[in-house]
């Protein structure tokens, strides 16, 4: 009975918090504006001056956190999946330092501004997603001949040349293109423009459509390539179909809001605990929801310091101790 | 469903299957309705290629397999937060829509396995609360869902205690003679697994299919 109050709980749990994030980072993300005057504004009132925070920094920098956040949790739910392992993620993976190199490539080496606007942004952003792409693509073709640990070892093997890669380019910077490219690589949910949150959208909502469609092959994947073979799932297809989605939506939201660790590890996670399943079809919406819940309270977080925080930062501060609270309840019975 | 009772559901000539050399040759193989038929053999000697080549799940590189089969391997992990009826969904991966949904037939297959195996009061259960005999009840059903008319199981009683390990393999039998399927086995708990089959094969190492009382005195050097 509990396990079932539990399970139908989250459903209107989730929404409604997300909802009330959406709303406190709106209201009190901030130094420059008071919760009085971002009310004022948000209501149709205040100076214009009100106004423009609270439409065009807080707003869109509200959405890029729910946006960045549904899709890490999203790639996560999905490579825990294919590697039958609870620490992958895409920034565990190699797919986020794979981004990383490209954008550092392109930063460096005379890309564009990340912190500018969209367009001048748009060269480093194509550079990250084309890394995350080379990433997925070097991982997928593993994947057709190997799976499990051996395929994780590779992912992270994979990372960490992609790092070493990353910080040759540093070294070789010059210090105020250095500067951009660590402002970057710390995370942020501030460099997204409309034109910006509309392409992750729709990276989000394909990446989506095509994990929900694959959601019954992940199921099989869990208990194994030979009782995916014996149910006549195919379990190769199933895979690249996952890494497809993960690559599509962790190199949209990593080329415009920098490597952000953690959250797609730790929202599958807090899901299968919240819900007590690991069905895709229940675990995948609610990793969405539960990222972009995390992603929000980190900015939140971020920016409740007199100097504004690296969102990969809060991310990690914030989600680690949850995490290791859920996984001694969930896993230590 | 389960044909002719006098015809085979499966049969399997001249057959040889390995990676590079095969395990064995010129296996010759019948199973029909109401078999329960016990497979041993030392390790190594391709019990799991052999049932896996039946199942069509390899090509052999001889011979030819007539009818199909649906193999239950063996160590499925039990996967913590999957009921017991969310896993035999699962595992009507061809049989389901593009979102998951089943059809009625389906369902209604769920219901007779769980019926036909004695686990219905499990059916809401989490797999990580199941004991290793009601899950590997749980792995039998899933092949049951699938309209199994020969069933394959690779060591289905490894690991079990005894008690779990008759359960087990008193359910194969029954399954076999209640529903007329066809059962074929891997096990090495031959005292018991000899007691409830029907027939007894042994693969040597030599890769020669022997079937009779003695088949597996003929395979294993202590039992002669």
């Amino acid at each position: 009975m509990y396990a079932l109050k539990r399970e139908n709980a989250y459903r209107w749990l989730l929404p409604v918090l997300l909802a009330v994030l959406a709303l406190l980072d709106l209201l009190l993300g901030g130094r420059t504006l008071s919760f009085r005057e971002a009310l004022a504004a948000l209501s149709g009132g205040g100076s214009p001056a009100a106004g423009q925070i609270l439409w065009h920094i807080r707003a869109p920098r509200m959405l890029a956190a729910i946006l960045a956040g549904a899709g890490l949790a999203l790639s996560g739910a999905q490579l825990q999946a294919v590697f039958r392992n609870p620490l992958a993620d895409p920034h565990i993976m190699g797919v986020s330092a794979g981004a990383g190199t490209a954008a550092a490539l392109a930063t460096l080496l005379g890309g564009g501004t990340l912190l500018g606007n969209f367009a001048a942004g748009l060269p480093v952003a194509i550079a990250a997603f084309l890394g995350a792409v080379a990433a997925t693509a070097v991982i997928v073709a593993v994947a057709a001949r190997h799976s499990g640990a051996t395929l994780l070892l590779f992912g992270v093997m994979l990372g960490f040349v992609f790092s070493a890669l990353t910080s040759v380019l540093a070294y070789l910077a010059s210090e105020e293109r250095l500067k951009l490219f660590y402002s970057w690589s710390a995370g942020s949910f501030s460099g997204l423009s409309g034109s910006g949150l509309l392409l992750v959208a729709l990276a989000l909502a394909a990446a989506f459509l095509l994990a929900l469609l694959n959601g019954k092959g992940l199921d099989i994947l869990l208990f194994g390539d030979d009782y995916a073979a014996a149910t006549g799932a195919p379990a190769g297809r199933i895979r690249t179909l996952a890494l497809l989605s993960c690559c599509l939506v962790t190199g949209a939201v990593t080329a415009f809001c920098g490597p952000l660790g953690f959250v797609g590890i730790a929202a599958p996670h807090i899901v299968r605990w919240l819900t007590g399943s690991s069905v895709h079809r229940r675990v995948l919406p609610a990793s969405l929801l539960t990222g972009a819940i995390l992603c929000l309270a980190a900015d939140l977080l971020s920016q409740c310091f007199p100097v504004p925080l690296p969102a990969g930062s809060t991310l990690a501060l914030l989600g680690i101790p949850i995490l290791l609270i859920i996984l001694k309840t969930r896993y230590d019975r | 469903m389960t044909g002719d009772p006098i015809s085979p559901l499966l049969r399997a000539s001249n057959l040889a299957a390995g990676f590079g050399t095969p395990l064995f040759r010129g296996v010759n193989l019948s199973l029909a309705p109401g078999d329960c038929a016990l497979l041993c053999g030392p390790n190594g000697s391709g019990k799991t290629t052999l049932l896996r080549t039946l199942a069509g799940l390899q090509s052999p590189v001889e011979g030819s397999v007539e009818g199909s089969a649906i193999l239950v391997p063996t160590r499925i992990p039990k996967v913590r937060g999957f009921s017991l009826e969310d896993f035999l969904r699962s595992s009507c991966f061809h049989e389901s829509g593009p979102w998951g949904h089943l059809s009625a037939d389906s369902l209604r297959a769920i219901d007779e396995a769980l019926d036909r195996l004695g686990i219905r009061y499990l059916a809401g259960r989490d797999l990580a609360s199941l004991s290793d005999g009601q899950f590997q009840k749980a792995c039998i059903a899933t092949a049951l869902v699938r309209r199994a008319a020969v069933l394959l199981l690779d060591e289905p009683t490894a690991f079990l205690d005894v008690d779990a390990r008759l359960e087990v393999l008193r359910t194969l039998r029954s399954l076999a003679e209640g529903r007329r399927l066809a059962i074929l086995f891997s096990s090495h708990d031959l005292h018991e697994a000899t007691r409830e089959a029907t027939r007894i094969l042994a693969l040597s190492p030599s890769g020669v299919l022997l079937e009779g009382p003695d088949a597996p005195a003929a395979c294993f050097h202590n039992l002669r």
